[in-house]
């Protein structure tokens, strides 16, 4: 059985921030270097805001989950949520010739996360939106 | 708002046996019973033999909770299993924020989290060191484990801030993972290493 951690959350930054954590304490007892675990927080909190944002307010009540697997060679994270469709690989990127901190903050936190993963994936079923994000040991 | 934060963990036991546990934090009431609900189910059909729940982060529970909590016991007992209530609880890092001046620059040192845990708690105080005329600010992330974009937000607001009133910001020395974030984000030209007093003593001629 691999090592796994599963989070259910609800809509607030409270919640978000209760998830970290338990991801925090959960690598805590893990050898996975610290630039993997931040990566994988940096996408739990990218990912619960975006949802917190922009998705349905039944989603909201049904909440958003993610879960945390590790595996010889990385650690996969999936988050899973019953709003509308939405495909974190479409967001198109901001724009190069403007200077970073002139640009439009919003869509920051996924160009963070497609740039910065070794693999990350998006498929609609059964009307949930699943994203799976892989980095590296 | 009500909130509930689920956090399931489930390890294999030497002798092949499962053990799961499940922290709470937040209220369990009305308007979150259904989470848990949901949660509790989800873990009884794979029958682990161990269901630790930690409760010690939950500031309320509901009377309906309890009782799936009776009916979930039953359910474990009825294979062999068990469940167990403990009131451990680990203390989250945060973030803290310190201050100096360096012969007119300021030093403005973050450590632990930039992310949502944090940067409401720290905001306001870090902004207004980018609002004296003509700053010099250098942003001290050796000691920062997180950066997410609602810190990067913060950041650029100071950037912003300081360049307005004709300052200069740097940031001094981020930690790997951090620079890489700040890398992808584009600010690579921000970035500076070394000793502190030899970074500010560029920043002040800049």
């Amino acid at each position: 059985m691999k090592e796994c951690l599963t989070l259910r959350i609800q809509n607030s930054d409270h919640a978000i921030a209760s998830a970290l954590g338990e991801a925090t304490s959960w690598f805590a007892g893990l050898e996975i270097p610290a630039a993997t675990q931040y990566f994988m927080r940096l996408a739990i909190e990218e990912l619960g805001t975006n949802w917190m944002k922009y998705s349905s307010q039944a989603s909201h009540a049904d909440g958003m989950g993610f879960e945390l697997l590790l595996c010889a060679d990385r650690v996969v994270l999936r988050a899973t949520d019953t709003g509308p469709a939405f495909n974190p690989l479409d967001v198109p990127p901001p724009p190069e010739s403007l200077p970073p901190e002139k640009r439009d903050p919003g869509g920051l936190g996924i160009l963070l996360l497609r740039k910065m993963a070794d693999r990350m994936s998006y498929e609609r079923r059964a009307s949930m939106n699943i994203v799976t994000i892989e980095k590296n040991r | 708002m009500s909130s509930l934060t689920i956090a399931s963990r489930q390890k294999q036991l030497v002798d092949g046996l499962v053990e799961a546990v499940v922290a709470l934090s937040g209220t369990l009431d009305k308007s979150t019973i259904r989470l848990f609900e949901d949660e509790i189910s989800t873990l009884l059909a794979k029958k682990p033999h161990r269901i630790i729940l930690e409760t010690a982060a939950l500031n309320h529970i509901h009377g309906q909770a309890l009782e799936c909590l009776n009916r979930a016991h039953l359910a474990q007992l009825a294979h062999g299993g068990e469940l167990v209530m403990v009131n451990k609880h680990e203390v989250t890092e945060s973030l803290q924020m310190e201050d100096r001046d360096l012969e007119g620059v300021r030093v403005v040192k973050v450590i632990g989290h930039l992310d949502i845990r944090g940067v409401s708690s720290i905001e306001n105080r870090f902004l207004q060191h980018f609002e004296a005329p003509n700053p010099r600010v250098l942003v001290d992330f050796s000691a920062a484990d997180s950066l997410s974009s609602l810190g990067i937000r913060m950041l650029v607001r100071g950037i912003k801030s300081a360049a307005a009133r004709g300052g200069r910001t740097l940031i001094l020395n981020p930690t790997p993972p951090i620079a890489s974030a700040l890398e992808t984000a584009g600010f690579a030209h921000y970035i500076a290493r070394g000793i502190d007093s030899e970074i500010a003593e560029g920043l002040r001629n800049l």
